[in-house]
């Protein structure tokens, strides 16, 4: 039996929260997914800190990331991650409403996995989160965690 | 005149040249020795008689000795020509010599010993030879005698002395003091022969002369003198085991054999033959020679003379004596010579012509010159060493006539000739006669009178220099005026003027400078200039310039003369310069600039005015150039020292920026230039106050500065700006799109999840938001690419527009494939430029043109490009709504629409994109159309760059 892995989604705005797990519930992803609401939580989610302290030892399958967030960005986490040597090897799908050019490169320049912009159609949004959720979560093999 | 190319003055050097020749020449001659060597030998103190007769007994030739013997024998002068048996008194001794002499005379060479003299008796040992001529035969006698008495006292002495101890045993004793006695005689007579040998030796051996003496028979050398040893080289032991062949070339030996074997008859000159030296030299020698008793042997005594020398100088002499005679006879002009007296001795044909004498025709008739105080004037003029020339008509006709040369007046046969003189002869100051080249110089002469006579000639040039001539008589009073005086004052030529009247011509001023010189010059004999403004006699303003001059005799002026000439144009081109002048230093002084010169010898300097005004000087102060320099400022004092230095030395030009303290202490900021002129030795350059420049440069650089400042200060707000916009454009992209996506995410979830329960209403309402947003959000998207263009780096390379139009027309007629459009596509040509910008140009334009032509059944679009000299036009044409030109001018602008939403949707944001796009390009767009009718829009590129590219 496959064991699934969680998908942890780092995005601040509830709204988005609420449709990507829209999305993702229409491929049963939905449980899978942790939330947290921007990008120091997400640090803590991954180095076992604060709140998180006492979870499971384990990577998660994929990092949805959005960009724009308070404290730390999604940029930063990025950055973090691929800095950390336990951290580095999870993908990380940036999610983002902005078409700005800055953000897509310097995404590719410290090693993301992929970059979807979130479509003003809701329709088109679906398509692309449940493509990533697939893809990312239960496709998707990663190496072993040293 | 012929052949005249050689002037006459060359003729003369080539003359005098060849007279210097001919005197060395001769004075070469004269060194020849032979006759004085042979008169010493003769006159030689061995008390050697030596005559020689012709066959009449008369004298050809005797000694000083024979003449002084001839005296003291017989009391007799003898004289040449002199019959030699008449002048001996004695009988007995008269027939004695005839019998020996007559001897010689039938051709026998004898010795005698007899005794001679009537008043003193001595005896003689003579030797007779005859003398031959060419064909052998005896034309005379020669004798060679010495007193040989003591010789042949002693003999007879010693002959009676045997005969007194043989015969008279007796006397023996008694004679035996006599004969001590004549011993003692003996023993003088020795000490003289003693004596007599050193004379010869003196002769002999130590004569300049080269001599020897040879054995007649063998030819083997007897006896050499120090000048033979010298001469040929070989010592005297040497000599004394050779013969005489051996100092001759094996050419020469024969002749030698045949000289030698002739009996010499007295001095005779043998010829020239060769010698050969020791050193292997020719020589060329004249031997002289004759015979003698040497050691009881018949001998020759030689005398050398080497001849080379005087052989040379005899062939120069000859040459030169060609040449002479070559030049004199064939030389163009007429050349003849006269004695000291003015005598013609000789002429060449030239002057033979002119004299019209023939060749047999006697020249001592002819003179010269017919005045003889020109012939002293002439040894006079040479002897101060002048060229003695004169000009004069000849009259040839004349001469022929009276054999002398006449100067004539008549037109008739004369010529006109110059007489160039060159004297000839040892001595310069006292010649033997004079050489005169005669030219003809009838053509010269006439041209020169034809020029004088010529007075309208005169007149024309006089005119042409405008100057006239004027004169004034003292004596008479009288003025003469020349035409061009008359034309000066513009008085007619029949007026006669006067000193009053010709000064009434000038104001009050001049007038009295004028009579101040005229009196002056009287008086004094001064002579004036002047340079004064007048009124002709029509009332014209002229200048004019005058010269006056002063004619004396006997001390006293009595005569004014002058010149006089119009310099007005020289005067009004002076202004002309002076204005000129004036401009040039308002010049200086308005550009501050001024000129400065000075010369690299003297170190003299010009400065112009602008320069002393920059010194702060007084004008024209002098300024030395070391000066000059002291006005730098210590910093630039050596700068300029070292530039005048390296101007100087090697012609380096220099250009500098320097600093200068004015003689009232302000520092100012000079530049000067220089630039050197070798050829004329002098350096010159400008000089300029910089100050004021200077000045003005600081206040620009200050305001560059602060400008710097500025534009570094409106950067950073600029750029500040443009990261809000950023900002801005970031924040409209992420946050505007956000709430947009939630409306659209939650009402697409509400009209599906709950599709059953909603009525029908509440869907409508759902629609509406869900189309109001999406157009919001295609609003933000457009907007954010606009703002994206602004900002957008270009990258720009050769694209083939076809390609890139091909991709854009696809995906168009994917999002119109229900519609039905007639596409009319031209060819496009490759341009220069970013190709996702471009493509984003005709995106716009085609979508556009598609969507205003939506309610057109039958609709066409077409797109064309048209070459323009320097752009391509690219547009876009479709027969759809078009639009009204007077709004033509909103088209372009951000969120302006023509159009309603209802008829066509739209941001109004595209067509100001295209026109960002092509301005960025280098581009223009417009539109043309009209309503209903369609629209075309039109692009350009530019076509240079495009070309320039590719």
């Amino acid at each position: 039996m496959l064991q699934l892995r969680t998908i942890l989604l780092v995005e601040d705005n509830p709204k988005d929260v609420e449709l990507t797990l829209e999305a993702l519930s229409e491929n049963n992803l939905a449980n899978m997914v942790v939330t947290v609401k921007d990008g120091v939580e997400a640090m803590e989610y991954l180095r076992y800190q604060g709140q998180f302290k006492a979870r499971k030892k384990e990577n998660p399958a994929v990092i949805l990331l959005d960009i724009k967030m308070p404290r730390m960005d999604g940029i930063e986490v990025l950055k973090a991650i691929r800095a950390d040597e336990k951290l580095k090897v999870i993908p990380v799908v940036m999610l983002t409403s902005s078409r700005e050019e800055p953000d897509l490169k310097r995404s590719y320049e410290l090693g993301v996995n992929a970059y979807v912009v979130k479509p003003v159609n809701f329709k088109d949004f679906m398509a692309a989160v449940k493509q990533i959720g697939v893809f990312w979560a239960l496709l998707n093999e990663i190496p072993p965690e040293k | 005149m012929n052949n005249l190319d050689k002037s006459k003055e060359e003729l003369i050097i080539e003359l005098n040249e060849l007279q210097a020749e001919n005197k060395s020449l001769q004075e070469a001659r004269n060194k020849d020795y032979t006759q004085l060597l042979l008169k010493s030998s003769i006159e030689s103190p061995i008390d050697m008689i030596i005559l020689s007769i012709d066959l009449h007994y008369q004298y050809l030739f005797f000694n000083s000795f024979h003449h002084r013997i001839m005296l003291k024998a017989y009391g007799k002068d003898v004289k040449l020509g002199m019959n030699l048996l008449d002048c001996i008194s004695n009988v007995d001794d008269r027939e004695k010599a005839k019998k020996n002499y007559d001897r010689a005379l039938n051709g026998e060479s004898h010795i005698t010993i007899e005794e001679y003299g009537d008043i003193e008796r001595y005896y003689y040992e003579t030797r007779y030879n005859p003398i031959l001529n060419d064909e052998n035969e005896v034309i005379g006698a020669t004798a060679f005698s010495s007193n040989v008495t003591e010789r042949k006292l002693n003999e007879l002495l010693s002959l009676e002395n045997t005969q007194k101890i043989t015969s008279q045993n007796k006397v023996y004793l008694q004679l035996y003091e006599e004969l001590a006695q004549t011993n003692d005689e003996l023993r003088k007579v020795k000490e003289k022969a003693e004596e007599g040998e050193k004379k010869y030796k003196l002769l002999y051996d130590y004569n300049p002369m080269p001599m020897s003496i040879f054995d007649s028979e063998s030819l083997k050398f007897l006896s050499v003198n120090e000048a033979f040893i010298d001469k040929y080289g070989y010592t005297r032991e040497e000599f004394l085991n050779m013969t005489i062949l051996e100092i001759r070339p094996d050419t020469e030996i024969e002749k030698l054999k045949q000289s030698v074997s002739l009996v010499d008859k007295g001095v005779t000159n043998a010829g020239i033959f060769l010698h050969k030296k020791k050193n292997g030299e020719i020589i060329k020698v004249e031997i002289i020679r004759h015979e003698l008793m040497f050691d009881n042997r018949i001998a020759k005594l030689v005398l050398v003379n080497d001849v080379s020398e005087k052989i040379k100088a005899e062939e120069g002499l000859q040459k030169s004596e060609i040449r002479f005679r070559n030049f004199f006879i064939n030389a163009p002009v007429g050349v003849n010579g006269f004695d000291a007296e003015g005598r013609v001795i000789s002429v060449n044909s030239v002057a033979r012509n002119y004299f019209g004498v023939s060749e047999t025709d006697p020249l001592s008739a002819y003179r010269l010159f017919e005045d003889p105080s020109i012939l002293d004037e002439t040894k006079w003029k040479i002897k101060h060493g002048q060229v003695a020339t004169e000009e004069r008509y000849i009259d040839f006709k004349a001469i022929r006539q009276h054999g002398m040369y006449m100067t004539t007046k008549s037109d008739q046969d004369k010529i006109f000739v110059k007489l160039t003189y060159t004297p000839y002869g040892a001595d310069i100051n006292n010649p033997e006669g004079f050489i005169a080249i005669i030219q003809d110089i009838t053509d010269r002469r006439q041209a020169e009178e034809a020029l004088v006579q010529t007075s309208k000639l005169l007149d024309i040039t006089s005119s042409i220099a405008k100057l006239g001539g004027w004169e004034l008589d003292l004596i008479s009073g009288e003025l003469y005026w020349s035409k061009e005086t008359y034309r000066i004052h513009e008085v007619d030529i029949s007026i006669k003027p006067s000193v009053a009247s010709s000064q009434s011509f000038y104001a009050p001023e001049a007038k009295k400078q004028l009579e101040a010189f005229v009196q002056n010059a009287i008086e004094y004999g001064i002579p004036w200039e002047y340079e004064l403004p007048m009124s002709t006699a029509k009332g014209k303003q002229i200048w004019v310039r005058g010269k006056g001059l002063c004619l004396k005799e006997n001390g006293k002026v009595i005569k004014l003369y002058g010149f006089f000439q119009d310099i007005t144009e020289r005067k009004q081109a002076e202004e002309a310069l002076l204005k000129s002048k004036l401009l040039l230093s308002e010049t200086e002084k308005i550009g501050k600039v001024g000129g400065w010169e000075f010369n690299i010898d003297t170190m003299e300097q010009i400065w112009t005015d602008e320069v002393y005004n920059i010194h702060e000087v007084e004008l024209n102060s002098n300024q030395t150039v070391d000066k000059g320099i002291n006005y730098y400022t210590n910093e630039c004092r050596p700068v300029i020292e070292k530039a005048v230095q390296r101007a100087i030395e090697f012609g380096e030009p220099f250009d500098l920026e320097l600093e200068i303290t004015t003689a009232k202490g302000n520092v100012r900021n000079v530049h000067t230039i220089g630039k050197v002129d070798l050829a004329n030795r002098r350096i010159y350059g400008f000089f300029q106050d910089l100050t004021e420049r200077k000045l003005a440069e600081d206040k620009i650089k200050v305001l560059n500065e602060t400008l710097e400042q500025k534009v570094i200060e409106r950067t950073a707000q600029l750029e500040e700006a443009v990261k809000e916009l950023e900002a801005f454009t970031y924040s409209v992209s992420h946050d505007l799109r956000a709430p947009l996506r939630h409306i659209n995410g939650f009402v697409d979830l509400l009209s599906e999840k709950f599709q059953d329960t909603l009525p029908e209403k509440g869907k409508h309402y759902l629609d509406t938001i869900a189309d109001s947003t999406r157009h919001m959000g295609t609003l933000i998207d457009d907007l954010l690419q606009f703002s994206r263009t602004g900002r957008q780096e270009m990258h720009h390379s050769k694209l083939d527009m076809n390609t890139l139009f091909q991709e854009v027309l696809k995906r168009i007629k994917q999002d119109v494939s229900n519609r039905n459009i007639n596409w009319v596509v031209g060819h496009l040509p490759p341009v220069v430029g970013d190709y996702s910008l471009l493509q984003l140009v005709w995106m716009n334009l085609l979508s556009n043109a598609v969507k205003f032509s939506s309610r057109i059944v039958e609709a066409r679009i077409e797109i064309g490009v048209k070459k323009e000299e320097n752009e391509y036009v690219f547009f876009v044409r479709d027969n759809g709504a078009g639009f009204d030109m007077q709004y033509a001018h909103k088209l372009f602008g951000v969120f302006q629409r023509l159009h309603s939403a209802a008829e066509f949707e739209g941001t109004g944001i595209g067509l100001a994109n295209v026109r960002r796009i092509i301005s960025k390009h280098g581009g223009r767009t417009w539109a043309e159309a009209e309503l209903d009718k369609g629209a075309t829009f039109y692009f350009s590129l530019p076509k240079m760059e495009v070309e320039g590219r590719l």
